[in-house]
C-alpha cells in the first residue's frame, strides 16, 4: 500500500516537472530556430540567440561555487573540530550567524553586495561582483549542509579516532570528510541549484550585460537575471523570457541528474 | 607506565559518576575493572585519556589523575599525545572506511608514527595475525572493516589499539562479543601484551578477571568498593555483599 503511494507521489512529481516544460517549451516554441544555442542576442534580446548568456552563468555560478566551497568546508571545519570543544555560547553564535546567513533574503545580500563590492571595492556592475556575492550568498547554506552531514555521522566515529591518537586535522580530513562524501555533494547540488535560480543577488551585481565578457571585471547576465529582465524590462519579451527558462530549466535538469546519478548512494547510509 | 588516581572525582551537570577514587596501578601487568552495568567503568577510561574532558559538556572534575608523575590535565599536555600513550579500545568500537589492513594502518600512517605505507600495511597485517583475524577472514587485504560480524570488528578495534603500541592499554569489554575460542586468544594476546605495558581490562566475567588479572577493581554506583586489591585477595574476602552478589550472579 505504501508502495502504491510512493509510486503515485513520484509519478505525480516527475509529471508536474515534464508539464513545467512542456509548458515552457510550447509557449517559447516560435523563439527557438537552429543557431539560438550558439547565437549572440540582438535588439536588446529580442531577436537572435543566447550563447554569451548560458556562458556567463556558468562562469559566475562557478566560480562563486569555488570560492564558496572551500571556505565553507573551512567554516565546518572550524566548527566541528575547535568550537565543539569550545563553550557551548560560542557554538550557539556560530549557529545563529548561519542561520541568519540562510534566512537573509537574497535582495538584501544583492544590495548589499551592490553597496560592497560594486561600490565601496568600485568593481561596479562586474562578474567578479556578482560572484562574491553570489560566493556570500550560497557560504551559509553550504556550511549549514556540511555540518549537518557531518554530524549526522556516528559521533563515535571521531571518538573512535581520537582513542587512536590522531589529531583532529587527520581526523577531520581523513575520516569525517570522506565518509560525509555524499551529504556534501548533496550540499553542493542544492547550492549550484540555488545559484542558477537567482536572480535577485545578480541584478546589481553582475549587471544585465548580455555580451561575451572579455574579463571579470566586465559585467555579464546569467539565465536567471536575463529571464528576469526579458519578462519586466523588454516589451514584448516574455516569449523569449520562457525560451531562455527552458534553458535554464534543462541545464538544471541535466546537471542535477547526472550528479545524483554518479552519487546513487547518496540516500543508503 | 604506572597511572594514579588521587581522590579524583568526576561529574556531569552536578551528577557524580565516579567519587573519590585514589588508586595507583603497577606499571605493567593487568589490572581488570568490575562493577555492574552503570557503574562507571567505561567513563573512568574514557576521562583516563580525556575523551571525556573537563570543562565540556557539563563534566567537571575533583581531584586528579596522574600518568608518569604528571597531570594529565595540566595545560601542556596535549590530548592526543596522551592517547597515544593510554590507549583505548571502546566498548563500541566503529569501523573506518576500507579494508581491515588499511584499518590497521591508518593509525600507523597518519598518527605520529609517520609509517611509510608498505612498511604499515606489513605491520597491519601482522597484527591482524596476531588476535586471529587473518586466519579467519578469507583475505584482509579485501574484506572491508564495515563488512565484519561484531566479534571480527571488536577483534579489529583491539588490533588498531595494539598496532602503535601504547605505554597502557584500556581495554573496555574487548571479548563481550567473543565465542570462547577468539577469548582464549584474545585473553593469550593480553597476557603476552601485559608483560611489557600495563592493561586496564574493564570485564563483566569474574572468572576472566580471576584467570588474567594481577588486580582488580569492582566498582559500584562510581566508587571503587574495595580500592585495588590482589584478585586473590578480592575473590577470598567475604565481607563484601557488592561483589558476592555480583559473583553469585555471573557465575550461575
Ligand atoms: N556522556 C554521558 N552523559 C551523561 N551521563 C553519562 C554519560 N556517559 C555515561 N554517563 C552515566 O555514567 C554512568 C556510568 O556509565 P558507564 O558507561 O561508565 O557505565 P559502565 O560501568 O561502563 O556500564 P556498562 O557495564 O553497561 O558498560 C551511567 O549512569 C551513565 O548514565
Ligand atoms: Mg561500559
Amino acid at each position: 500500500m505504501i508502495r502504491i503511494i510512493c509510486m503515485c507521489c513520484a509519478l505525480l512529481f516527475l509529471g508536474l516537472i515534464l508539464a513545467i516544460g512542456f509548458d515552457l517549451y510550447t509557449e517559447a516554441a516560435d523563439v527557438f530556430y537552429d543557431g539560438y544555442l550558439t547565437d549572440k542576442p540582438s535588439d536588446l534580446g529580442t531577436k537572435g540567440g543566447i550563447a554569451p548568456i548560458i556562458l556567463n552563468t556558468f562562469i559566475i555560478v562557478g566560480l562563486a561555487i569555488a570560492i564558496a566551497f572551500p571556505f565553507s568546508l573551512a567554516a565546518a571545519a572550524t566548527y566541528t573540530m575547535v568550537l565543539k570543544s569550545q563553550p557551548t555560547t560560542l557554538q550557539r553564535l556560530f549557529i545563529f550567524l548561519i542561520d541568519l546567513g540562510i534566512g537573509i533574503p537574497r535582495i538584501v545580500w544583492g544590495l548589499a553586495g551592490a553597496a560592497i563590492f560594486s561600490g565601496l571595492f568600485g568593481l561596479g556592475f562586474s562578474i567578479i561582483s556578482g560572484v562574491l556575492t553570489l560566493a556570500l550568498l550560497l557560504s551559509p547554506i553550504l556550511t549549514f549542509g556540511f555540518i549537518a552531514g557531518i554530524e549526522s555521522l556516528e559521533k563515535q566515529l571521531k571518538i573512535q579516532c581520537q582513542v587512536l591518537g590522531l589529531t583532529d586535522l587527520v581526523t577531520f580530513w581523513m575520516q569525517l570528510i570522506p565518509s560525509a562524501k555524499s551529504a556534501l555533494l548533496t550540499t553542493t547540488l542544492i547550492a549550484v541549484g540555488r545559484g542558477f535560480g537567482d536572480a535577485a543577488a545578480l541584478l546589481f551585481t553582475s549587471g544585465i550585460a548580455s555580451r561575451i565578457p572579455s574579463s571579470i571585471l566586465d559585467p555579464a547576465a546569467t539565465l536567471s537575471v536575463w529571464v528576469f529582465q526579458l519578462t519586466t524590462a523588454i516589451p514584448g519579451g516574455e516569449k523569449r523570457a520562457f525560451a531562455a527558462a527552458f534553458i535554464l530549466f534543462t541545464i538544471t535538469l541535466i546537471i542535477q541528474g547526472c550528479l545524483s546519478i554518479s552519487n546513487k548512494k547518496r540516500f543508503s547510509l | 607506565m604506572s597511572i594514579e588516581y588521587n581522590n579524583f572525582s568526576l561529574s556531569k551537570n552536578e551528577e557524580t559518576i565516579i567519587s573519590s577514587l585514589s588508586l595507583r596501578t603497577a606499571s605493567s601487568g593487568i589490572i581488570a575493572v568490575m562493577g555492574v552495568s552503570g557503574s562507571g567503568k567505561s567513563t573512568l577510561l574514557k576521562v583516563t585519556n580525556r575523551i571525556i574532558e573537563p570543562g565540556l559538556e557539563g563534566w567537571h572534575i575533583n581531584g586528579d589523575i596522574s600518568f608518569r608523575g604528571k597531570s594529565i590535565f595540566s595545560p601542556d599536555v596535549k590530548p592526543e599525545n596522551l592517547r597515544q600513550q593510554i590507549g583505548l579500545v571502546l566498548q563500541e568500537p566503529v569501523a573506518f572506511r576500507g579494508t581491515m589492513v588499511e584499518n590497521v594502518a591508518f593509525a600507523l600512517r597518519f598518527g605520529h608514527l609517520k609509517i611509510k605505507r608498505q612498511h604499515a600495511n606489513k605491520m597491519a597485517e601482522d597484527v591482524l595475525e596476531q588476535v586471529g583475524l587473518a586466519s579467519e577472514v578469507s583475505d584482509i587485504n579485501r574484506v572491508k572493516a564495515s563488512e565484519l560480524s561484531g566479534g571480527q570488528l571488536q577483534r579489529l578495534a583491539i588490533a588498531r589499539a595494539i598496532a602503535i603500541k601504547p605505554k597502557v592499554l584500556m581495554m573496555d569489554e574487548p571479548t563481550s562479543a567473543l565465542d570462547p575460542i577468539a577469548t582464549e586468544s584474545i585473553e593469550q594476546v593480553v597476557l603476552q601484551l601485559s608483560d611489557e605495558i600495563l592493561i586496564v581490562l574493564v570485564t563483566h566475567n569474574p572468572s576472566q578477571a580471576r584467570r588474567l588479572a594481577d588486580e582488580a577493581l569492582f566498582m559500584e554506583k562510581g566508587k571503587s568498593v574495595h580500592g585495588a586489591q590482589s584478585i586473590d585477595q578480592l575473590f577470598r574476602s567475604s565481607g563484601s555483599k557488592a561483589f558476592d552478589q555480583f559473583l553469585s550472579v555471573h557465575q550461575q
